[in-house]
């Protein structure tokens, strides 16, 4: 199924914002459901992904919520995923057979996470624990409030409750006061009315000089003195460096170091990543990973095609496609602010020019578009490529540690 | 509107057979009990039109509460056994206790359904 559909990613965050995990699937167009076999494929193409023999697991504290069907408890790629960061969906008609359930109570012993679907949640206060960990909490009409409230009200203690889709900021916030433990939807790429991100704070001023100074191969020196001004940005940027493998081969320990090592281009973007963390109010961790993972993902995509140099384009234009709304700021007062090479802002206004398909693509990997198949030929990319550069992004995604 | 009472003690039994119930979209009321003791009081205090009986339940399971409708004449209202057994000596026990039809539990939730909907037409309930 990797080599001839893509997978889509949701994110699951808590009330705070915060991704807990990602839910995987394999797009669905046509009316097509994914078969019991495609879904099996999916834990066998995600468990080679994103599992390292060396590394272990990839996607370090995320948990992965996988739809699932009951061959697939059986299967070695199911072994090959860590438990505690596993959980299964199924749709509670698929327990109806006891052989099943015992199944289920097996990988639920063995640590596996179980999510239960379809379930009716005014009768939560059943024991369903021998069965799952997760309840997901389907929301219909328009008073989500008012059932979000029914069932935080018939809450079992050992139960996790996962709520979908959250289609309002209001919605969410309901629901967070209401005790529920998570989220699924696309709502984070949707702005947040009132958010009180305005603007760029005196670091970000200070990044975006820097920014500028290196596209213009200014000074190490002058850099450097620039950089001084704000000592806490020095330790981040050199922790971004090194933490997500600079490919220097051993530590770097000034910027200065950096530079000699490496040149300018790669330093640009961790500054962009600076420039979309350091927001000292109102930030979004989703978002930002979010940012993380897109600007990631273009740039694998283009890789093979355009060459190293436009790869680093690519990271540039996924970041700053959600860098808008991660400033508070319109996109032209973002172009107004930083001056990027013309191709990117094609990209980025218009999805045009050499690097706009990369980035749509990119970007349509987060949603359940059949646009995803078009993008993909265009640029002459196969799922299996998609796919593999999509895990790929998430997985470095957390080796830049984002938090903290 | 048909008033229901379904005595399951397994959660996850629970919410099956409420599905199977909401899919067959008829008027209904659902109430649920999860063992004999329980749905002996809730007959005894409100108007029931039909029975859904596990079997195996903790403290009073299907069978003695079964028994006790019967004997007591407390209930003239259909029940149907819906159990994951399907032992032979169940399944008769159960029609010499008066039961008015059995539907075994199968292994998928297609027949279960399929199962339900046809006992619960042959006990006057227009499920569809």
């Amino acid at each position: 199924m990797h080599r001839t559909n893509f997978i889509v990613r949701e994110p699951l965050l808590d009330p705070r914002q915060r991704v807990l995990g990602y839910e995987l699937s394999w797009q669905q167009h046509d009316g097509r459901i994914p078969t019991g076999l495609d879904l099996e494929g999916l834990v066998g193409f995600v468990a080679e992904h994103v599992n390292h023999v060396d590394q272990g697991w990839l996607l370090r504290d995320k948990i992965l919520f996988l739809d699932a069907v009951p061959a697939m408890l059986s299967t070695d790629a199911l072994h090959a995923l860590p438990p505690e960061h596993t959980v299964l969906a199924f749709d509670i008609r698929q327990l109806t057979d006891v052989d099943v359930r015992s199944a289920v109570q097996a990988v639920r012993a063995g640590g596996v996470g179980v999510a239960i679907r379809g379930c009716d949640l005014t009768l939560l206060g059943r024991n369903l624990a021998p069965y799952a960990s997760y309840v997901e909490v389907r929301f219909t009409g328009s008073d989500v409030a008012d059932q979000a409230r029914t069932y935080a009200s018939a809450k079992h203690s050992a139960l996790r409750m996962v709520g979908r889709p959250v289609g309002t900021w209001a919605d969410f916030d309901a629901c967070a006061a209401l005790g529920l433990d998570a989220f699924v939807g696309k709502l984070h790429l949707t702005p947040r009315p009132g958010n009180p991100v305005k603007g760029m704070n005196p670091s970000q001023q200070i990044i975006l000089q820097l920014m500028q100074m290196v596209q213009a191969n200014d000074d190490v020196g002058r850099l450097e003195s620039v950089l001084k001004r704000d000592p806490a940005l020095t330790y981040k940027l050199l922790r971004y460096i090194n933490t997500a493998g600079f490919g220097a081969g051993r530590e770097v320990q000034s910027l200065r170091q950096a530079i000699s090592l490496l040149g300018y281009a790669p330093l640009y973007r961790w500054l962009v990543l600076l420039l979309a963390t350091a927001s000292a109010s109102g930030y979004s961790p989703v978002l930002m990973e979010t940012a993380v993972v897109r600007g990631r993902l273009a740039e694998l995509l283009g890789q093979k095609t355009l060459g190293r140099g436009a790869a680093e384009h690519l990271f540039v234009a996924g970041m700053f496609s959600l860098l808008d709304r991660l400033l508070g700021l319109s996109m032209q007062e973002v172009l107004d602010a930083i001056q990027l090479p013309d191709e990117v802002v094609k990209a980025l206004t218009k999805r045009e020019g050499s690097y706009g398909p990369y980035l749509a693509l990119a970007e349509a990997c987060e949603l359940n578009s059949n646009l995803v198949a078009s993008l993909a030929a265009a640029v002459s990319l196969s799922p299996a490529d998609v796919n593999e550069a999509h895990l790929s992004a998430l997985a470095w995604a957390q080796s830049v540690g984002l938090d903290g | 509107m048909k008033n229901i009472l379904l005595v399951d003690d397994l959660g996850i039994d629970v919410m099956l057979t409420q599905l199977a119930l909401q899919e067959f979209a008829f008027d209904h009321q659902l109430v649920v009990a999860s063992d004999g003791a329980q749905a002996y009081e809730i007959i005894r205090q409100q108007h029931i039109d039909l029975l859904l009986l596990d079997i195996k339940m903790p403290q009073v399971d299907g069978f003695e509460l079964l028994a006790r409708l019967r004997a007591e004449a407390l209930a003239a209202m259909p029940v149907i056994i819906v159990s994951g057994s399907g032992l032979a000596a169940d399944r008769a026990r159960a029609e010499a206790l008066g039961v008015d039809d059995y539907v075994q539990k199968a292994v998928d939730y297609t027949g279960f359904k399929r199962e339900l909907r046809a006992a619960l037409v042959r006990q006057g309930c227009p499920a569809g």
